[in-house]
């Protein structure tokens, strides 16, 4: 396909510094992203055990399906992928918050998740601020967070896309996670 | 334990921040409780530190308490997953349209064996539910009679959990009949011949005693074979009852409706009739010749409507087309027909679609069309003159009734002015006028004359109506359904019966004479057994089992004869499982249990085949639970009389117990479902064998539930509660012997 050439392309290109290929890649992945979590919506079964994280891992091989990935463009594809994952999230958590808010008459949804969802909406929110707050002493770690939550990575998959040891992740998270626990919690008072 | 959410993060500088990672760590490998000493003496001092590796450790242990990606999965699968709507059974996949009554989606039933994709019409929230609900249990019959290869068929119905009424019907995936008709650059000819197909859908629902009120390209739909389809037969009417109480639509009192195309009496208010109808068709087909709308509405207010639909001259066609070629096309006969069936005064109209289509076939084949421009400039001056609303239309028939004879056409070939007073008189009179005052308070009075008023009229017409098979054919109609009428009013008015029944006969009688030869169209000899039925079924209601059961008995034995003649379509099997139904019961009432077990296994053959036929029809799936029940009864339900075969009345309430189960669990939310998969439980217990213990226990464990929630919904409903202290009883009665048999070991 040649899709998927492209993409492995581009990725191979972005790694080598181009700009342009960066410019590229990022808007085809984040329309596989929204295509495919478009498509578990539409399909009750998937959506009921639906693992949204697996999305990113679905979009590598949909997207650069080859016998032998290039490692540095599955490590790449993975990074952006799951910035891209959070930027959706955090976008969808917004558009949903403001509905929420601003809600007309027409076309009140039928189900009662919506009731749940400001909640739900609301951690994506608090979440990502706390990520960014981290992230502007400690990228390292926000990256760590990224990677494992947003992109489903596992630790030893996080550890080399990194390039640090899986223990490393490992401590690095347990930290991470203590300070945006407090972070979210005092954001809330 | 409040997490420490206060203080500021202190400005640590790099070094530090690195101390207080490296504490962090270690503290974490030490058991909790050498920590706080462990800390004291590693942090040397530097209380800052300290407060920070204290601070999130204590969050450390939180974080693990309720993970950050617990709350982040659902988060996460919420939003990327808009919500999944449901009506009922039902899963709304996505939205096909929005219109003023509300909004259509593509629809999947999906439980344990089938996957059919239908449309939804959710009928926008707010308005009045209990009306609309009315209402459509009312039509729905009718309307899912209508079974024609040009309507898209009615399917079901309900209210969602929110108690928003829905309408479930065939899903036709199509363009509208304008675009399909642009897009292919269809000739004159053509637009015609598809035309055509959409007047036999109406034609035919009209013969149905059932108005469509709001034809528009958007209802019809042309698919890539090419084959018409009509929407929303009848809905407009059944969903105009909460318009009424509505102020949000165009001017108070007036149903929705689509201006571009409906009818002057329309936007007056008046009483709607098929002519109405044959108005929005001929607005249609303009569009379709022309390409442009027949009205020119500068303003969409009440006044606005009133001038560009009931003043305002319909430009004629030929002049309205931009395409030089087509308006020559037009010129003449199309100018004609098309202006003829556009009058502004109903009455002037084509009387029936089939004319309107004769007209328009007898052009395609260059035959002189009936349509003049000038002679139907008969006046109203016998008439009275019009008036708005009902008073009119209820002068106007009075008027005709007492002088017999009130109008004359001076046109022979077009009118027979007794098979158009028929008609009138059926359509208008008892269908619409009728329907308007039943809900008025006090209108007692008014709809015993209205009744009374046609009543005397169709007997006139009958006498005169000895050879005229198409007269005869709209009399059996219109008796039929003043019969309705009076046997609807019953409850109120218990001596109608008599007068219902005799209504009855008077449209069986009329109706075996012409339409039961008519051998190729079996709607009709169903129609008749539904005649059948209604009597059967109106005498039981009155006490006299055994005039119900000869009623019966007829109905089966024309329904067989149909069934005969070929392989049955789900009408047939679904008439027939009535009937055996009825008669079963009648033969209850009078003792006959052996004649009540045969009727009631009949009953559940024909809806089994029903349901295998027709899997959409939710319907049918709650008849045949209804069936199996019956069933069950007669052979062994100890509140009953019955057969005394247990085991029999087992094997029914198991199907009983597991159909209801399927239709409780392809829709939770659903009240009735619920309760009858715990009644249909609880039954089953009573009846199983002494061995069958086990079974017994787990079905009355299962049914409690149920049958609680059910109650706790419907408090005061006694079956109910009767049920449950039924099952509890079973329940102690179980462990008493239990204890007992235990105290004797």
């Amino acid at each position: 396909m040649t899709i998927d050439a492209d993409v492995t392309q581009l990725l191979t290109e972005w790694n080598s510094g181009s700009q342009e290929a960066k410019d590229q890649v990022i808007p085809m992945v984040y329309g596989e992203l929204r295509r495919m979590a478009a498509r578990y919506l539409r399909d009750e079964r998937s959506a009921q055990t639906f693992q949204p994280t697996m999305l990113v891992h679905e979009a590598y091989m949909r997207m650069v399906q080859q016998k032998q990935p290039e490692w540095e463009s599955r490590t790449h594809f993975f990074g952006v992928a799951s910035y891209l994952m959070r930027q959706l999230l955090v976008e969808n958590a917004r558009r949903q918050n403001c509905q929420k808010r601003g809600q007309g008459a027409a076309n009140v949804p039928l189900d009662e998740a919506m009731s749940v969802a400001p909640e739900r909406s609301r951690v994506i929110v608090d979440l990502d601020h706390a990520l960014r707050a981290l992230a502007e002493f400690d990228e390292r770690k926000s990256k760590v967070i990224e990677l494992r939550f947003f992109g489903g990575l596992t630790v030893d998959e996080a550890a080399l896309a990194l390039n640090i040891s899986p223990a490393t992740v490992g401590r690095e998270q347990r930290l991470a996670e203590a300070w945006l626990h407090r972070e979210m919690q005092s954001g809330r008072n | 334990m409040a997490a420490p959410g206060n203080a500021k993060r202190p400005e640590l500088s790099l070094d530090r921040w690195q101390r207080v990672e490296e504490l962090f760590h270690e503290a974490l490998d030490l058991p909790a409780a050498e920590r706080t000493g462990w800390l004291q003496s590693a942090a040397g001092g530097d209380a800052e530190v300290l407060a920070e590796v204290n601070s999130l450790l204590r969050n450390a242990d939180a974080a693990e308490a309720a993970p950050l990606v617990q709350h982040l999965g659902p988060a996460i699968a919420t939003l990327l997953a808009p919500p999944i709507r449901r009506a009922g059974p039902y899963r709304l996949v996505r939205e096909l349209g929005q219109g003023g009554m509300g909004t259509v989606y593509l629809a999947e039933r999906d439980d344990d064996e089938y996957k059919t994709q239908v449309a939804i019409k959710l009928v926008r929230r707010g308005l009045d539910t209990e009306i609309v609900l009315h209402r459509f249990y009312r039509e729905r019959q009718t309307l899912a009679r209508l079974q024609h290869p040009h309507i898209a068929r009615l399917l079901d119905g309900g209210t969602t959990e929110q108690g928003e009424p829905y309408i479930v019907m065939e899903y036709v995936a199509g363009s509208r009949i304008t675009e399909y008709c642009r897009a292919r650059s269809l000739p004159v000819s053509q637009r015609i011949l598809l035309f055509l197909n959409v007047c036999k859908a109406v034609d035919y629902a009209h013969r149905q005693f059932v108005v469509h009120r709001d034809i528009k390209p958007g209802n019809i739909l042309v698919d890539e074979t090419g084959d018409v389809k009509l929407l929303d037969f009848g809905i407009c009417k059944l969903l105009q009852a909460h318009a009424q109480s509505g102020e949000d639509t165009l001017g108070a009192g007036l149903p929705p409706l689509t201006p571009d195309y409906a009818s002057p009496e329309q936007i007056r208010g008046e009483p709607v009739t098929v002519t109405s109808d044959i108005y929005s068709l001929a607005a249609v087909l303009y569009e379709l010749l022309t390409g442009a709308k027949p009205h020119r509405i500068e303003n969409y207010t009440i006044q606005g409507l009133e001038r560009g639909i009931c003043e305002t001259e319909v430009v004629r066609p030929s002049d309205a087309a931009t395409d030089r070629s087509v308006a020559k096309q037009l010129k003449g006969d199309l100018d004609n027909i098309l202006l003829f069936a556009l009058r502004k005064d109903a009455r002037e109209r084509y009387d029936s679609v089939e004319r309107f289509a004769g007209d328009l076939r007898r052009y395609l084949a260059y035959e002189p069309v009936l349509a003049r421009p000038d002679s139907f400039a008969y006046r109203a001056g016998k008439f009275l003159r019009r008036r708005r609303g009902l008073a009119a239309a209820f002068a106007a028939v009075t008027l005709a009734t007492s002088t017999g004879v009130a109008f004359s056409v001076r046109s022979a070939r077009i009118a027979n002015e007794n098979l158009r007073m028929a008609r009138q008189l059926s359509n208008t009179f008892v269908f619409d006028v009728y329907d308007s005052v039943r809900d008025l308070p006090g209108s007692m009075r008014a709809r015993q004359l209205i009744v009374q008023t046609g009543l005397q009229y169709l007997d006139s017409l009958s006498r005169r109506a000895a050879g005229e098979a198409d007269l005869r054919r709209e009399l059996a109609v219109a008796y039929r359904r003043i019969g309705d009428v009076q046997s609807h009013s019953i409850e109120s008015n218990p001596g109608q019966a008599p007068a219902a029944l005799a209504s009855y006969r008077k449209a069986a009688a009329l109706a075996e004479g012409s339409l039961i030869r008519d051998r190729e169209d079996a709607s009709a000899g169903l129609w008749l057994a539904e005649i059948y039925q209604a009597s059967a079924a109106l005498a039981r209601r009155a006490g006299d089992h055994k005039a119900a059961r000869a009623h019966f008995a007829k109905t089966l034995e024309l329904l067989k004869t149909i069934e005969s003649a070929g392989p049955a379509g789900p009408e047939l099997l679904r008439a027939l499982a009535l009937a055996h139904t009825g008669a079963g019961e009648c033969d209850a009432d009078l003792g006959d249990l052996e004649g009540a077990h045969l009727h009631f296994r009949a009953a559940v053959s024909k809806l089994e085949a029903l349901v295998r036929l027709e899997p959409s029809l939710v319907a049918a799936r709650r008849e045949l639970l209804l069936a199996y029940s019956n069933l069950g009864n007669v052979l062994g339900n100890p509140d009953s009389n019955n057969l005394g075969d247990r085991a029999g009345a087992a094997i029914a309430y198991r199907q009983m117990a597991d159909a209801a189960r399927r239709m409780h669990v392809a829709d939770p939310a659903d009240a009735r479902a619920r309760r009858d998969y715990g009644l249909a439980l609880l039954r089953l217990a009573q009846v199983l064998p002494d061995g069958g213990a086990r079974e017994r226990i787990a079905a009355v464990r299962q049914a409690i539930p149920l049958l609680r929630e059910s109650l706790r919904a419907d408090p005061r409903n006694t079956v109910l509660r009767s049920q449950l202290a039924l099952a509890n009883g079973f329940i102690r009665e179980m462990q008493a012997a239990k204890a007992a048999s235990g105290g004797l070991k």
